[in-house]
């Protein structure tokens, strides 16, 4: 199987990677002593990069980013945001950051706008420029019309784009969003990756996980797969292919091979079923 | 049938979270097990009290008197305190919308649901009336080890069945209730707890405004009747039969007594509770869904309501790029901003005010805590007043010589103080406000992930504690000024004294509840009912109170007075004060660190 270090060497391929913004080292972290849910895990995301981090379920994805906004306290490791260790000094790294969870549980008393404006106070965002990242914020992801109203009558939708506004309010080194697609439509999906890419291109950096391979493919600069709390791979998807010597072989194809668990073969299997009956289905 | 049992234990199971207890660590499972250390004084009060009854009355009918009052006042609470807990675990809980879809019919949910209402009335009920039982056991009319094991057994029995029939109208209450009502969602439902919780104040003050009448507002009449032989039998078994039976069961003058009073209460318990089956057939899931959509026209302007944000066209928008600072939005784009309906809502304030603001309103926007808070602030004050006003035309002389009285007493005292001890006590009994980290639920991240020092966090909680129960101490400064007269600077001192004491309170609740906080509600009332740290926070903020009054007590007795007195009692305040803020800014600072 393949490890980090045998990728690491590969680093210098990619053209020009920025100063690291995010640098998490040996990550570990266990609940209660008993599950080991992330594994001496190590990453590095430059900056103006789309960085992706694949896994199955309960690979310890969203532990890993609850460790690195802060919610969390490792068991050993260290995270640094744009330099700034997490554990040493949390609010200045707090402000470099901005946090989407994977479930938008959002104040719901308030107001869409009384929370923007919460947000924006914390992290001290001036009138001119709050007003101006609202108003790009609300009408791209069309809110303007619901932002007076409580929360709690928002959908599950609408309470996330309202998350995502919240958290450009203060354009954040390091936005970091945990399965970000979830409840939003296409138009919004779309917009939002097209604020994601400016966002990188401002010199800033995006760390999301994701189960979709598509969006891993097409959106990342640069992905990591975990299984069982340690990096199984990392690198861009190029990078990932060749290691594999598999120059043709599709993301999900990777993914399965990278995270296998003992049942390929049932997974060939499958497969084969699969074509065979659709084979068999043609011949009719 | 066998579904109907496994309906019952999910009931069990979800309500008080007896899977998450098994796997819980071994010291936080029996951790529990202090709970009754807890309330031991209380429990040990009542134990005492009844012996000292028991004692004084062998031989005579006055002590089944005493055991009707108490079967009385369990089917009481039961009435009173489960209407809002009915009303929750029937409608309001979160596992409705995973068996609603299930196919189960109504009455089966209706019937696994009053089971747990029954089971968590049961252990209240049970364990304050425990000590009277036994007291009752060992110093009642019983002869001989073999007929007090029967007895422990039928006394058991009985308090098993006493909720039933309670429990059965609050039901029925509650389903008629709610059928009317059928609300659709949200906040509404909350303010149906809160008129649930109105009620049961209401139904206390009649039933003392009735307790006045039946004594004609004579104190000593009301002795009188409430001590003398078949006084107060007469008037239980008029109010509450239930309780007559019961004593017949447990304390029968003849054996078929016994067994009337055994088939009275157990079959008027199982008619009501097929009676709530049956109406819970027909009107649960009307109460839970309403009958049908669209009572109001569909408005208009929720149609058409695009269009005033399409108003501002595409060109006209900000474009995307300015919101990562890729590039300034132009001058036109600034005037469309100007425009937007939400504009005149953008303001700055310093992050501490931010902090304060959010707290104000989330928790004015919370009806469960606002009720609480109001109820404990204008609404019992009221019901004094009332009560005053109400008896004051009649026992006039009485209640008058008793304040003259008290008015003597008060000169005599140092009042300053023990009104601080009596109002901080008020003020800590407000558990809502102790409550303020589990208050923000699943959606605590916000806070967490924030740059914001922990201590600036717990103090804008605190400052919102400060500020309801600053209008809690001056009501109730203001009755009892009203009652026992006195200079006002009097109560000034006292008020702001109060606050100190109240401060230290809720920061220990606070620090308490940051420890050990209950994030995974959905239903505000949930924190205060269902949780350990709840409970813990409530009993932290009653601390610095009962220290303080404990050292005023020591020092009065070993004769205090004068300027050392106060000087050592404002100290300790202050001393008190800045540990309790210590401790919250610890726990509050641990809890940002380790995280949910
Ligand atoms: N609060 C918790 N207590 C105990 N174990 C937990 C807790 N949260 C997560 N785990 C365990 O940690 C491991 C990693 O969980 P995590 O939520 O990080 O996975 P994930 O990669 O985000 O999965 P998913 O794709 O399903 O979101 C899992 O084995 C899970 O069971
Ligand atoms: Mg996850």
């Amino acid at each position: 199987m393949l490890q980090s270090q045998s990728i690491s060497g590969k680093e210098s391929v990619f053209v020009n990677p920025g100063p690291a913004l995010l640098e998490v080292e040996n990550l570990t972290k266990s609940y209660d002593g008993r599950t080991l849910a992330v594994d001496h895990l190590t990453l590095r995301v430059p900056s103006g990069q789309i960085y992706g981090f694949l896994g199955p379920n309960g690979a310890g994805k969203t532990t890993t980013i609850k460790a690195i906004v802060g919610l969390l306290r490792p068991d050993s490791g260290t995270v640094r945001i744009a330099g700034v260790d997490v554990l040493q000094d949390v609010l200045q790294a707090k402000r470099l950051i901005g946090y989407i969870p994977d479930t938008p549980m959002v104040y719901d008393r308030l107001t869409g706008m009384e929370y923007l404006n919460f947000i924006a106070d914390v992290f001290g965002v001036p009138q001119r420029e709050r007003e101006e990242r609202l108003a790009v914020g609300l009408s791209t992801f069309q809110l303007e019309e619901v932002a007076t109203k409580l929360i709690s009558t928002y959908s599950h939708g609408m309470k996330h784009k309202l998350l995502i506004v919240a958290a450009l309010v203060h354009q954040p080194r390091m936005l970091i969003l945990d399965e970000p697609m979830g409840g939003l439509d296409p138009r919004a999906w779309f917009r939002f990756k097209q604020l994601l890419r400016q966002h990188c291109d401002a010199g800033h950096a995006v760390f999301l996980s994701t189960h979709v391979l598509d969006i891993a493919e097409r959106l990342c600069d640069r992905l990591a797969i975990i299984n069982k709390g340690r990096l199984v791979a990392e690198g861009t998807l190029d990078e990932l292919r060749s290691s594999q010597h598999e120059k043709s072989s599709t993301l999900e194809q990777l993914f399965l091979q990278l995270t296998d668990e003992g049942d390929q073969e049932w997974e060939q299997n499958q497969a084969e079923t699969a074509t065979a009956s659709v084979s068999h289905l043609d011949k009719h | 049938m066998a579904m109907f049992w496994r309906l019952a234990r999910l009931q069990f199971n979800v309500t008080w979270g007896l899977s998450a207890w098994k796997q819980s660590r071994r010291l936080a499972r029996y951790s529990l097990l202090f709970l009754p250390l807890a309330f031991a004084p209380l429990l040990g009060g009542i134990f005492a009290g009844a012996t000292w009854f028991f004692k004084m009355t062998a031989g005579t009918t006055l002590q089944s008197a005493l055991l009707a009052l108490l079967f009385a006042s369990v089917q009481l609470m039961a009435l009173i305190l489960s209407l809002p807990e009915i009303i929750s675990v029937f409608y309001l809980n979160d596992d409705v919308n995973i068996l609603l879809p299930l196919p189960i019919p109504p009455w089966q949910l209706v019937a696994s649901k009053f089971m747990i209402v029954w089971a968590s009335e049961w252990l209240i009920g049970f364990a304050l009336a425990l000590p009277v039982m036994v007291a009752w056991l060992v110093y009642g009319p019983i002869a001989g080890v073999a007929q007090g094991i029967i007895q422990a057994l039928v006394l058991l029995l009985v308090t098993l069945i006493l909720p039933i029939l309670p429990l059965a109208v609050g039901s029925a209450l509650a389903l008629g209730f709610m059928r009317v009502i059928s609300p659709s969602r949200g906040r509404f439902k909350e303010y149906l707890q809160v008129a649930g919780g109105v009620m049961g104040l209401f139904v206390g003050l009649g039933i003392n405004l009735a307790t006045q009448q039946v004594a004609h507002g004579d104190p000593q009449l009301l002795i009188q009747q409430l001590t003398a032989p078949g006084g107060v039998t007469h008037l239980l078994t008029r109010l509450f039969p239930p309780a007559q039976w019961a004593v017949w069961t447990v304390a029968p003058v003849h054996q078929n007594q016994a067994l009337w009073g055994a088939l009275l209460l157990l079959g008027v318990s199982a008619i009501a509770v097929v009676l709530v089956g049956l109406l819970a057939q027909r009107w649960y899931l009307t109460g839970l869904l309403g009958e049908k959509s669209g009572r109001q026209a569909f408005s208009r302007r929720s149609v058409a309501g695009g269009d005033t944000a399409a108003t501002t066209t595409p060109a006209s928008r900000p474009s995307a790029s300015a919101v990562t600072g890729a590039s300034e939005i132009s001058p036109g784009e600034r005037e469309a901003v100007r425009r937007l309906p939400w504009r005149s809502q953008v303001r700055v304030c310093p992050p501490w005010q931010a902090l304060f603001l959010k707290e104000w309103r989330m928790f004015w926007r919370t009806p469960g805590f606002v009720a609480q808070a109001l109820l404990t602030s204008f609404a019992v004050p009221a019901a004094f007043v009332a009560i005053s006003f109400a008896s004051a035309g009649k026992g006039t002389n009485q209640l008058r010589a008793l304040l003259e009285q008290g008015r003597a007493l008060a000169i005599q005292l140092p009042l300053v103080p023990l009104l601080a001890a009596a109002l901080g006590l008020i003020t800590s009994f407000n558990p809502m406000l102790g409550v303020g980290f589990s208050r923000e639920g699943r959606q605590a991240w916000n806070g967490l992930v924030l740059p914001v020092p922990p201590w600036q966090a717990a103090l804008a909680k605190v400052g919102l504690a400060s500020i309801v129960s600053l209008a809690t101490i001056v009501l109730y400064a203001s009755v009892i000024h009203l009652l026992l007269g006195q200079p006002l600077f009097i109560y000034g001192w006292a008020v702001l004294w109060a606050l100190a004491i109240g401060i230290a309170g809720y920061s220990v609740a606070l620090a308490v509840d940051y420890s050990m906080p209950k994030l995974d509600w959905k239903n505000p009332m949930e924190v205060a009912q269902n949780s350990l740290g709840g409970l813990l926070a409530s009993l932290g903020a009653l601390l610095p109170t009962v220290v303080l009054a404990m050292l005023g007590i020591f020092l009065w007795i070993r004769g205090g007075r004068g300027p050392l007195f106060y000087g050592t009692l404002l100290a300790a305040t202050l001393v008190i004060d800045a540990l309790a803020g210590w401790i919250l800014v610890r726990a509050a600072a641990r809890r940002a660190q380790i995280g949910v």
